[in-house]
C-alpha cells in the first residue's frame, strides 16, 4: 500500500523540481538554485530573480496542485453521490454555476477591491452549490434521484447558466473589459494571495472529507441501501453538495473551467487504490495535484516565454481517457 | 466605474463647451465632424505634469525617476507610438502581435498579447511597461506588485490616440517629438476639415474588420468612427452604441453603404465580396467601390499611423479634395 504513496510523492517531487526550472523568464539551473538559497544567505542573485522564484514560480505551483487537488475530489464525491462513472463538476453543470458567480463578482467589481480576491472563490461556491441544488431538486423523481435525470437536469443546468454568465459578461462588458480572458488565463497570474484565497476552502473540505468517507462508501450503494444502513440520505447529499461547491468554487475561481481532471484522476486512483473512499479520497488529492501541476508546467515550458492554456492540455490528456471509459462502458 | 463617471463628465463639459460657442456663433460650423476634435485641445499633455510622468488610462499617475532606459510593450499600438517617438532603441520587449516598425522583430518577445509571460518580463527588467486593452488584469496586478511602473493605455478616439502620444511622449523624455507627430495628425485633420464644405456628399462607409459573418467593425465613439467621418464619410454603424460591433448581412444590406474598406489581407476583394449572398445588391459592389488598404493595420491600431489611415481614406472618398487646382 505504502509504496504507491511513496510512488505519487516522488512524482510530486520531480514535478516540483521540474518546475522550478521551468519557465518564461531563461533563468539557468544555477541562477535557480543561487535564487532558492539567496533568503538564506547562501547566495546573492538580484532582486528580480527572487521574485520571479520566489512570488510567481512557487506559488503558481502549488496553485496548480491544490487546483488540480481539489478538482479530484470534486470528482471523486460527484462520481459516488451521482453513482455515475461519467459525473464531474462539469457534467453536473456545478462549474458553470461557479463560473456564473465569478463572472457576477466580476461584474458587480468586486474583484477590484482589495480584498476582492479572496472573496472572488466564495462567489463561485455560492454559484456552484446554487446550480448543484437546482440540479438535485430538478433530478428528483417521486424521492429518488435517478442517474439518467440527474445528468439532463445537469446539462440544462450547464447551458442555463453558461448563458447566463454570457449574458452577465456581455451587459457588463464595461466592467469586464478589464478582466478579458480571464477565463483562458490558467495560472499565469497566480502569486500567493491565490494561493491564500483558495486555501481556506480547500482546507474546510479536507477537515469534512475526514469524517465523511464512511457515508460516501454508502452513498454508492444507492439511496435505499444506504437508508437502509442508517444514512439520512437527504442530509448527507446536502453536505456533499455543499463539499463539491467548495472544491469547485475553489478551482474554478483561481484557473477558470479546466476539464478533464476530475473526470479522469478519480478512475486513474480507483485502479490504484481501490474504490474504498478512505484510500480513494488522500490519493486522488495527491494525483490530481500532481496530474495539474505536471499540465501547467508543460503549458508554460513547451514555448518558453509563452503560455498555452493548461485547459488545452488537460483537455488533450483527458479526452482519450474519456473515450475508453465510453467504450468500456 | 470611475472612468465612466469621468467620462461622462467630460462629455458634459465638452456639451456645455459646444453649446456655448453655437451660441456665441449663431450656427454650428458644418464642417466639424465631431465636437470633440477641436485642434487646440489636442496634442499637448497636461502642461503643469513634470517630465517622466503623466496619468494613464485608469487614472493612475505614473512619475518615474529618470527617463525610462528599458521599455516593454504589450501590444503594437503602444509599440508603434513609442518607435514613432523614437524611443526604438530603448524597447526591450514586445508582443508576438508587433511587426511594425519592421525592426521590431528583432527585439525579445515575451508572449502574445492575451497571455505574455510575466517570468519574461521580469526578467528583463523593465523600467516601463506599456499595457494596452487585452493584456490579463492579473499580469498587470502582478506587475504592479513588483512596483514595476504600468502605464496603462487604451484611447477610444482619434483625439485620445492624440492625447496618449503626447502623454507617452511626456513619460519616456521625448515631448517634443510627441508635439511634431501630434501636430502633423492635427494638420492632416485641419486639412481635410478645410476641404470640407456644406456641400460635399459623405459616402456611406463600411470598415471591414473580420472577414466572416458576423462582421466587425467600428460602433460610435471608436477612432476607426472618427477616422471615417473626418475623411468626409459617415459610418453605417455609427448608430451602435457599441465599440466594436458585430453586424449581420441584413444589418449591412440594409444599410447599404458606398464604399467598403476591408481592413484585412484579401486576394480578390470584389469577387470575395460578390460571392456573398444578396451582397451583389449594395452599391458599393455595384459601383466597385472597394478600397483594400495598403497596410490594413493602420486601421485598427490607435497609433501614430492612423494620419496614413486618414489620408488614404480620404484620397479613396473625396479624391477631388486632393487635386491640385489649377
Amino acid at each position: 500500500m505504502s509504496w504507491k504513496y511513496i510512488l505519487i510523492i516522488l512524482v510530486f517531487l520531480c514535478f516540483l523540481l521540474w518546475g522550478l526550472f521551468a519557465g518564461g523568464a531563461p533563468l539557468s539551473y544555477y541562477t535557480v538554485l543561487e535564487t532558492l538559497g539567496s533568503p538564506f544567505g547562501l547566495a546573492s542573485v538580484p532582486p528580480v530573480y527572487q521574485s520571479i522564484i520566489w512570488e510567481f514560480r512557487i506559488p503558481r505551483m502549488f496553485t496548480a496542485f491544490l487546483t488540480g487537488s481539489a478538482l479530484a475530489l470534486a470528482g471523486c464525491i460527484s462520481q459516488s453521490l451521482f453513482r455515475n462513472p461519467l459525473a464531474d463538476p462539469f457534467i453536473v453543470g456545478t462549474s458553470a454555476g461557479a463560473n456564473f458567480g465569478v463572472t457576477l463578482a466580476l461584474v458587480l467589481n468586486i474583484i477590484y477591491l482589495r480584498p476582492g480576491l479572496l472573496a472572488l472563490p466564495w462567489f463561485a461556491f455560492l454559484g456552484a452549490v446554487l446550480v448543484t441544488v437546482c440540479v438535485l431538486l430538478l433530478g428528483r423523481k417521486g424521492g429518488a434521484l435517478p442517474v439518467n435525470t440527474l445528468l439532463l437536469a445537469g446539462i440544462a443546468a450547464n447551458y442555463f447558466f453558461v448563458s447566463l454568465s454570457s449574458l452577465a459578461a456581455t451587459l457588463g462588458r464595461n466592467v469586464l473589459h478589464r478582466s478579458v480572458l480571464w477565463s483562458l488565463e490558467g495560472f499565469a497570474g497566480a502569486n500567493w494571495d491565490t494561493f491564500l484565497a483558495v486555501l481556506p476552502l480547500v482546507l474546510i473540505a479536507l477537515l469534512a472529507l475526514i469524517f465523511l468517507a464512511k457515508p460516501l462508501d454508502l452513498m454508492v450503494l444507492g439511496d435505499e441501501s444506504a437508508m437502509g444502513l442508517g444514512l439520512n440520505v437527504g442530509q448527507f447529499k446536502f453536505i456533499f453538495t455543499v463539499i463539491i461547491g467548495l472544491l469547485t468554487g475553489a478551482a474554478v475561481s483561481v484557473s477558470g473551467l479546466i476539464g478533464f481532471v476530475g473526470l479522469v484522476v478519480p478512475h486513474i486512483a480507483r485502479m490504484i487504490v481501490g474504490a474504498k473512499h478512505s484510500r480513494l479520497l488522500p490519493f486522488a488529492f495527491l494525483t490530481g495535484g500532481v496530474l495539474l501541476l505536471g499540465a501547467d508546467n508543460l503549458a508554460r515550458s513547451i514555448i518558453p516565454g509563452f503560455e498555452i492554456p493548461v485547459a488545452v492540455i488537460t483537455a488533450l490528456m483527458g479526452v482519450p481517457f474519456f473515450l475508453y471509459l465510453l467504450r468500456k462502458e | 466605474m470611475q472612468s465612466f463617471w469621468k467620462k461622462f463628465l467630460v462629455f458634459f463639459f465638452v456639451l456645455a463647451l459646444l453649446l456655448a460657442g453655437c451660441r456665441e456663433t449663431g450656427t454650428p460650423t458644418p464642417s466639424t465632424p465631431s465636437p470633440s476634435l477641436s485642434p487646440t485641445s489636442t496634442a499637448t499633455p497636461s502642461p503643469n505634469l513634470p517630465s517622466f510622468s503623466a496619468v494613464d488610462f485608469w487614472g493612475n499617475t505614473i512619475q518615474l525617476p529618470q527617463k525610462p532606459q528599458r521599455i516593454i510593450s504589450l501590444g503594437p499600438s503602444a509599440t508603434e507610438i513609442a518607435a514613432a517617438l523614437g524611443a526604438m532603441d530603448r524597447l526591450v520587449g514586445v508582443t508576438t502581435a508587433d511587426d511594425y516598425p519592421p525592426e521590431v522583430a528583432n527585439i525579445e518577445k515575451v508572449g502574445g498579447m492575451d497571455n505574455p509571460s510575466l517570468e519574461k518580463i521580469l526578467s528583463l527588467e523593465p523600467d516601463l511597461v506599456l499595457a494596452v486593452f487585452g493584456n490579463p488584469m492579473t499580469l498587470i496586478e502582478n506587475l504592479k506588485a513588483q512596483k514595476v511602473p504600468v502605464f496603462g493605455l487604451n484611447p477610444q478616439t482619434v483625439e485620445e490616440v492624440l492625447q496618449d502620444i503626447g502623454k507617452v511622449g511626456n513619460l519616456i523624455g521625448e515631448p517634443e517629438n510627441a508635439q511634431k507627430i501630434t501636430l502633423d495628425i492635427q494638420k492632416t485633420i485641419d486639412f481635410l476639415k478645410s476641404k470640407r464644405t456644406e456641400t460635399s456628399t459623405l459616402p456611406k462607409v463600411y470598415i471591414e474588420t473580420w472577414p466572416q459573418e458576423p462582421y466587425y467593425t467600428f460602433g460610435a465613439g471608436t477612432f476607426g468612427d472618427d477616422l471615417i467621418s473626418l475623411a468626409g464619410g459617415e459610418n453605417i454603424a455609427s448608430a451602435i452604441d457599441e465599440p466594436y460591433p458585430a453586424l449581420s448581412t441584413d444589418y449591412i444590406l440594409f444599410e447599404n453603404p458606398d464604399c467598403i474598406v476591408l481592413a484585412y489581407m484579401v486576394q480578390d476583394a470584389q469577387k470575395s465580396l460578390e460571392s456573398r449572398k444578396g451582397w451583389q445588391n449594395i452599391n458599393a459592389v455595384i459601383d466597385n467601390r472597394i478600397l483594400v488598404p495598403k497596410d490594413p493595420n493602420v486601421y485598427l491600431r490607435p497609433g501614430p499611423r492612423i494620419k496614413e489611415a486618414l489620408l488614404e481614406l480620404a484620397q479613396f472618398l473625396h479624391p477631388e479634395w486632393f487635386q491640385v487646382s489649377p
